[in-house]
């Protein structure tokens, strides 16, 4: 038989290119997706690729069979590429097919493929035959007569599949090539229908009907894959872009681990610390009592060279081993603390070198790593044991000793009466001792009452010998200015006696001169009694030290007077800077205060030794309501040893008998008769700084 | 007429020497200096015999002042006036000749100062 050669090479091309593809789906089927399109079109081609290989060998009258088997083969193909096909447009354009779709759809193919199978259908090309196909052979058999509108049921699904892809969403501009492939197949049943039915033996188009179809479809799946290479670029990218975030994200999680860890190593450092550090032997115990590991002070008690040992030691090794101390009790005590109950007990310890000690051991669990472990912490409790011991032995002594004494006590109980009777006897005498001891401490009170006169005496003393000295200058005004007095008296007597008023006249500047002289005395007499007056005011202020009350006195006067009196004292080498500022007259003792001056400045005076100075402040404190007065000299100060004493009675630096030792005490107790305080600021060197504060009412 | 026998009289008060100097006019030729330091200076200057002076003095008192007069010619004469009858100036009463209580009588004072005054001719001689 003989072709147009362009035919067969088509065939040819088709059955290349569907095998291709094939092979192209399976492949992507196989190792890619396992998408079922790939599966359906794999299938598709390769019925294709079957049905060009028949038309071929049909071509090359090597058909081995006849044309009924080949008409049925052929139609079957057909019908088996519609069905893939529609299994891949439903697929591919991701729908379901309506229940009336897949009614029609099934219910066609069904009844196509059991005509085919039982009618007699030949396809060929000779012209002889082809009226047998299409004359009485055609309606032969069963359902011969249906045979055309099953017939055109292909083209015509092919048509709808062809719209349905056409108008399916997102699938018309990007698989054009697919929709134009189906109308091909569409077309080209449709005509080779027409022209089997009409017997126009045109070209045969379905020959290559299903290459284009191939081809759309390939197209379509390399732009689905390029469409999705290019998804799938997208999502590497984005993926590379998270995969830096999270790379970024790594990064930051590995610096925390770098940190944590390295905090981790700190607290670990700092756990090994404690661990090792703590006086107490700790074991860390699996439930069944093996050592997992110990602490530094677990070799030293136990003697163990290294923690390797300690690992490899039984509890039997460290123990007494004899009840009961031994494993068994060990391991009960060891359960019992693993079901939570911590164990606190005394235990005989034996160390490495076999020397046996007491020790207290304490049980708990601590979970390490998800394993549950018993701690166990043991301290030394030897020296504890020794003195538990000792007191036990002494308790047995005392026992021993009481019931002798309970003995002996009873022997002696007539002694006892006896004894009583001596008792009463010394009770007599202590009373006798005791009335003797409060007359002597009347005379204490007496004789302590007379060391403060003498303190008073002893200021008074200062206080003379102030006032001698202060009024005999004054005196000597006096006595001397009365002793000229009386020569002039004398003087003028004469002048007046011997000789005439006449005379007298002419003498007049010589008497004028004499009662210049008179005034002048007169004058200076004034002045001697004027100071002494004053002084002797100054001195009325100690006169009224006892039993006073208290009256309103200016401490500004009080201070002055006492320096008056203490003048003598001061002159040659003392300088007093005063500064009494504003102040009110305060409610007070006046002749105590006094006291209180004249001790603390002779006290000042007293601890300069060559020349020095004596500051006097005075100044309202709080809210006008007290009165600050601060004695600052520039002594040998107080030394720090004796600083606490200075207050206390008959304390004294002095020589004895220059000095009561009294005159701070009296001043401590002046103040405190005036609800005031006293503050001494001072050390050896550095002169004495003494405050006193005291309310104005 | 004889002429008057130099003495100083030394004492911190105006008025003491004021009264001193009217009492001796007749008797003495009366020197004054109202302190020690004034006092050594008047000696310095004039030629006295005796000196007379008061105890109590601020910076250089009776005592001291006679110790640097005697140190300097034992052969004068000094008296001193003190309130009290003092204990330091009777230990050194070899070198004070004469010590007078305060205030002085003007006999007792004459007397003692005209004592000086011959045992003052006395070693001079």
């Amino acid at each position: 038989m003989v072709h147009p050669s362009p035919t067969i090479i088509g065939l040819i091309i088709c059955v290349g290119l569907e095998f291709l593809f094939f092979l192209i789906h399976m492949t992507y089927w196989i190792k890619r997706s396992m998408d079922k399109t790939h599966l359906f079109l794999s299938i598709w081609f390769f019925t294709a690729a079957v049905f060009s290989i028949s038309r071929l060998m049909q071509f090359f009258s090597i058909n081995p069979m006849d044309g009924v088997f080949f008409g049925k083969t052929s139609a079957l193909c057909h019908y088996t590429i519609l069905f893939f096909g529609m299994k891949f447009v439903y697929t591919y354009t991701n729908k379901e097919p309506r229940l009336a779709e897949k009614f029609i759809f099934y219910g066609m193919m069904g009844v196509s493929i059991l005509l085919i199978l039982t009618s007699e259908i030949y396809i060929t090309d000779q012209p002889a035959l082809r009226q047998t196909v299409f004359g009485e052979k055609f309606y032969g058999a069963l359902g011969g007569k249906y045979f055309l509108p099953i017939g055109l049921f292909l083209p015509f699904a092919f048509v709808f599949l062809f719209f349905k892809l056409l108008l399916a969403k997102n699938v018309y501009d990007k698989s054009l090539l697919v929709v134009i492939g189906f109308g091909c197949s569409a077309l080209f049943s449709f005509i080779d229908i027409i022209i089997i039915r009409f017997g126009f033996n045109i070209i045969r188009f379905y020959d290559y009907a299903y290459l284009p179809l191939g081809i759309g479809y390939t197209f379509a799946m390399i732009n689905h894959y390029s469409e999705m290479y290019n998804q799938m670029e997208l999502l590497v990218e984005k993926r590379t872009d998270q995969l830096l975030k999270a790379n970024v994200s790594l990064k930051d999680e590995i610096q925390i681990r770098i940190d944590a860890e390295k905090n981790a190593l700190l607290n670990l450092e700092k756990f090994e610390s404690i661990y090792n550090g703590v006086n107490e032997a700790v074991f860390v115990l699996t439930k069944e009592g093996v050592i997992v590991d110990v602490n530094d002070k677990m070799l030293q008690m136990f003697k163990c060279p290294s923690k390797e040992i300690a690992r490899n030691l039984s509890i039997a090794d460290i123990s007494l081993n004899v009840t009961p101390y031994t494993l068994v009790e060990a391991s009960i005590y060891i359960g019992k603390a693993m079901r939570g109950e911590s164990q606190v007990f005394e235990w005989q310890s034996k160390d490495l070198a076999g020397k046996i000690f007491w020790s207290e051991i304490y049980l708990s669990t601590a979970i390490i790593g998800s394993v549950k472990y018993v701690i166990s912490t043991i301290r030394d409790i030897t020296s504890r044991k020794e003195t538990e011991l000792e007191l036990a032995n002494y308790r047995l002594t005392l026992e021993e000793k009481v019931k002798q004494r309970t003995y002996e006590l009873d022997n002696s109980i007539h002694e006892k009466i006896f004894l009583n009777e001596e008792l009463l006897k010394v009770n007599k005498e202590i009373e006798k001792q005791r009335n003797e001891l409060l007359a002597a401490l009347e005379n204490l009170k007496v004789a302590q009452a007379k060391i403060v006169e003498s303190e008073k005496m002893a200021a008074l003393g200062i206080l003379v010998a102030g006032i001698a000295h202060e009024i005999n200058n004054p005196l000597n005004f006096i006595s001397g200015s009365v002793t000229n007095v009386q020569t002039l008296v004398d003087e003028l007597h004469e002048l007046v006696n011997s000789g005439s008023p006449g005379k007298l006249s002419e003498r007049q500047s010589e008497f004028d001169i004499q009662f210049q002289d008179l005034k002048k005395f007169i004058s200076y007499i004034e002045l001697g009694t004027n100071r002494i007056t004053q002084i002797v005011n100054s001195l009325r202020l100690f006169s009224r030290s006892d039993n006073e009350e208290k009256v309103e006195a200016s401490v500004q006067e009080l201070i002055e007077a006492v320096i008056i009196m203490l003048d003598h004292q001061l002159k040659n080498r003392i300088t007093i800077t005063k500064d009494f500022g504003d102040i009110p007259k305060i409610f007070c003792y006046p002749g105590k205060l006094s006291q209180v001056f004249l001790n603390l400045l002779s006290n000042s005076i007293h601890a300069i030794d060559n020349e020095g100075s004596i500051s006097i402040f005075t100044r309202l404190t709080n809210n006008n309501n007290r009165l600050e007065c601060t004695f600052k000299d520039t002594g040998h100060g107080i030394p720090d040893e004796i600083k606490d004493r200075i207050f206390e009675p008959f304390f004294t630096t002095k020589e004895v008998g220059k000095g009561t030792g009294l005159g701070l005490s009296i001043v401590f107790g002046i103040i405190e008769q005036h609800n005031g305080t006293i503050k001494v600021v001072s050390s050896k060197g550095e002169g004495t700084e003494v405050i006193l504060d005291i309310p104005i009412i | 007429m004889k002429p008057l026998v130099k003495i100083l009289y030394i004492d911190d008060e105006e008025i003491n020497l004021e009264l001193f100097r009217w009492t001796f006019k007749n008797q003495f030729n009366v020197l004054t200096a109202i302190s020690a330091k004034e006092g050594l200076a008047v000696l310095e200057a004039h030629d006295v015999p005796v000196v007379v002076t008061d105890l109590k003095m601020p910076e250089m008192d009776g005592l001291q002042l006679i110790e640097i007069i005697k140190r300097k010619s034992p052969e004068k004469i000094c008296i001193m006036l003190t309130g009290f009858i003092d204990l330091a100036a009777k230990a050194k009463s070899n070198i004070v000749f004469n010590v007078l209580a305060k205030p002085w009588k003007k006999n007792e004072l004459q007397k003692a100062i005209q004592t000086g005054i011959e045992a003052y001719q006395k070693e001079i001689n």
